[in-house]
């Protein structure tokens, strides 16, 4: 009789056990490669132009501010 | 026997209340919410008001999206920023334009409250109720209008395009698909008109008929229906005429106070820690100094008031950064509405009564006096398409002097052609393209939600 209870018992266990974890996995596995960016564009490097551009707007701002003191 | 029974009792009782429980968080409350009186539902509205006093970026905007917007546009001069200085704030739109993705998320986080006391409230006729509803509605076309000038195309005619998810009903399960412009455009229309009909009487709710009159002259205004937009903005001039002199530098001098005719304001209620950091915003970005085309613009100098109220003598922005909806912009939806409606005498007009109340000495424009359109400007064409005038190159001069700071220009571009420019640092060019005006919709839901369309540009992720 004790045999019976004992495997009772131990199937009672295993039963548990394996019940409770049937939708263990309910969240979707997050990826490795996750996205949470979009890809812009790079920026470039400037031209010799775009340099001109640049300390034309640096010279107009210092003039226009020595100007006004 | 008896005792040999009891291990298996326990077994059972134990493998049950185990097995029981594996979709205990699936349940749904439908057809169930837990407020009931509109006093309840008036709790979803109070956290977003408070946030609008202290400073959100989802409804109104703050002190701080005020500053970012100008960061993106050519009021300031992102190639002249001072570094380290210069790495604490966006040197142009692509620097932010993956946190849209949660601007996204929680503007519709917002009409998801609104959708819900607007479906779940039943009580309909007491005062309270009324303002409750008003003010979703309120609230839910103004996100409306917020979603469509960000996240969808420059209405330039055609409404055909891609609006975005019209969602009206609390649906934790919906997968809505984008809707068009025009659907997008009616919805938010639908809501202010709702907003209006209830009558929202108690100051604490603030979305009055004055305020939802003048988002739907914003509205209209946007989507190019000009007559409407014309009749709104005439409404809220008559009742918040347009000021000059001391009301006028003490209402812009006011950080926080609403003063003069400002219908509605953000940021009325910082306490110091707020203070604290959007002062450093404001710190950091007063950095950039203002670019030579808007200093310009003020040809009359200190004649004009707005002259020194927007920058000092090293041409940093010292106009206080604002998120409000105010008069003087009524007064430009005016001139610009009159002007694409055909009325070029009322548009003229407009355009002078404002000047008239901002610079000393004024000489009224005529047709012949205006000034040549600037050819080396950003903006190019109108919000038709057509090439500028001078009577609109003059309105929208007007419009950026006096809504420096105040995040407008940034839509202005938007509007008017989305030209392309760039800003230089440390030695590279960043642009920002033409794309780059119409924020990307979060990469979850594009993901999620089969058929979704994303805006042109955002195609590779990382």
């Amino acid at each position: 009789m004790k045999r019976t209870i004992y495997t009772g018992i131990a199937a009672g266990i295993a039963a548990i056990t394996s019940i409770s974890c049937n939708s263990a996995d309910e969240l979707p596995p997050l990826n490795e490669g996750y996205a949470t960016e979009y890809i812009l564009p790079d920026p470039v490097d400037l031209t010799a132009e775009d340099r001109a551009v640049i300390e034309a707007l640096e010279k107009e701002y210092n003039e226009a501010i020595s100007s006004s003191n | 026997m008896k005792h040999y029974r009891l291990p298996y009792i326990i077994i059972a009782c134990a493998a049950s209340m185990v097995c029981s429980c594996t979709k205990y968080l699936d349940i749904k409350p439908y057809g169930e919410t837990t407020p009931k009186t509109a006093e309840e539902f008036s709790a979803l509205l109070h956290y977003h008001l408070n946030s609008i006093d202290h400073g959100e970026q989802t409804i109104l905007g703050d002190i701080a999206s005020a500053c970012y917007l100008e960061c993106y546009a050519d009021n300031l001069e992102a190639s002249l920023t001072p570094y380290p200085a210069g790495n604490y704030f966006p040197l142009y739109i692509g620097d932010q334009l993956n946190r849209k993705q949660t601007l996204y998320a929680n503007t519709y986080s917002v009409i998801r409250d609104c959708n819900i006391i607007i479906g779940y409230l039943e009580e309909r006729e007491s005062r309270t109720a009324k303002d409750v509803l008003g003010t979703a509605h309120a609230i839910r076309g103004i996100c409306y209008y917020n979603l469509l000038r960000d996240f969808c195309e420059p209405c330039t005619g055609n409404l055909d395009g891609y609006g975005v998810p019209v969602v009206t009903e609390f649906d934790m399960e919906a997968k809505p698909l984008r809707s068009t412009m025009a659907k997008t455009i009616e919805q938010a229309e639908s809501d202010m008109l709702s907003a209006i009909s209830y009558g929202i009487s108690d100051e604490v709710y603030r979305f009055n008929s004055d305020v939802m009159k003048g988002y739907l002259a914003r509205l209209y205004f946007w989507s190019g229906n000009y007559t409407k937009a014309s009749g709104y903005a005439r409404e809220i001039l008559d009742a918040y005429p347009l000021i000059s002199g001391t009301s006028y530098t003490e209402m812009l001098g006011s950080e926080v106070t609403r003063k003069g005719n400002i219908i509605i304001k953000s940021c009325t209620v910082l306490d110091t820690g707020e203070m604290t950091s959007y002062g450093g915003t404001k710190s950091y970005v007063s950095n950039r100094p203002v670019s030579r085309s808007l200093a310009e613009l003020f040809a009359e100098g200190e004649r004009d008031i707005r002259y020194r109220l927007s920058f000092d003598r090293k041409r940093k922005f010292t106009k206080n950064a604002f998120a409000c909806l105010r008069s003087a912009e009524m007064q430009l939806i005016l001139a610009e509405s009159l002007y694409h409606t055909g009325d070029y005498t009322g548009a003229l007009s407009a355009v002078n009564e404002l000047r008239r109340l901002r610079i000393t000495d004024c000489v009224d424009y005529t047709m012949e006096t205006l000034p040549p359109v600037d050819t080396d400007g950003l903006i190019k064409e109108d919000a038709k398409g057509n090439p500028l005038t001078p009577l609109l190159y003059a309105i929208m001069c007007e419009r950026r002097k006096e809504l420096f700071m105040e995040g407008d220009r940034w839509y202005e571009l938007k509007r008017n052609g989305r030209p392309e420019f760039w800003a230089a640092k440390q030695g590279r060019k960043y642009t920002t393209m033409r794309f780059m005006y119409t924020f990307p919709l979060p990469i979850n839901d594009i993901e999620l939600v089969e058929g979704l369309v994303q805006n042109p540009g955002y195609t590779q992720t990382r």
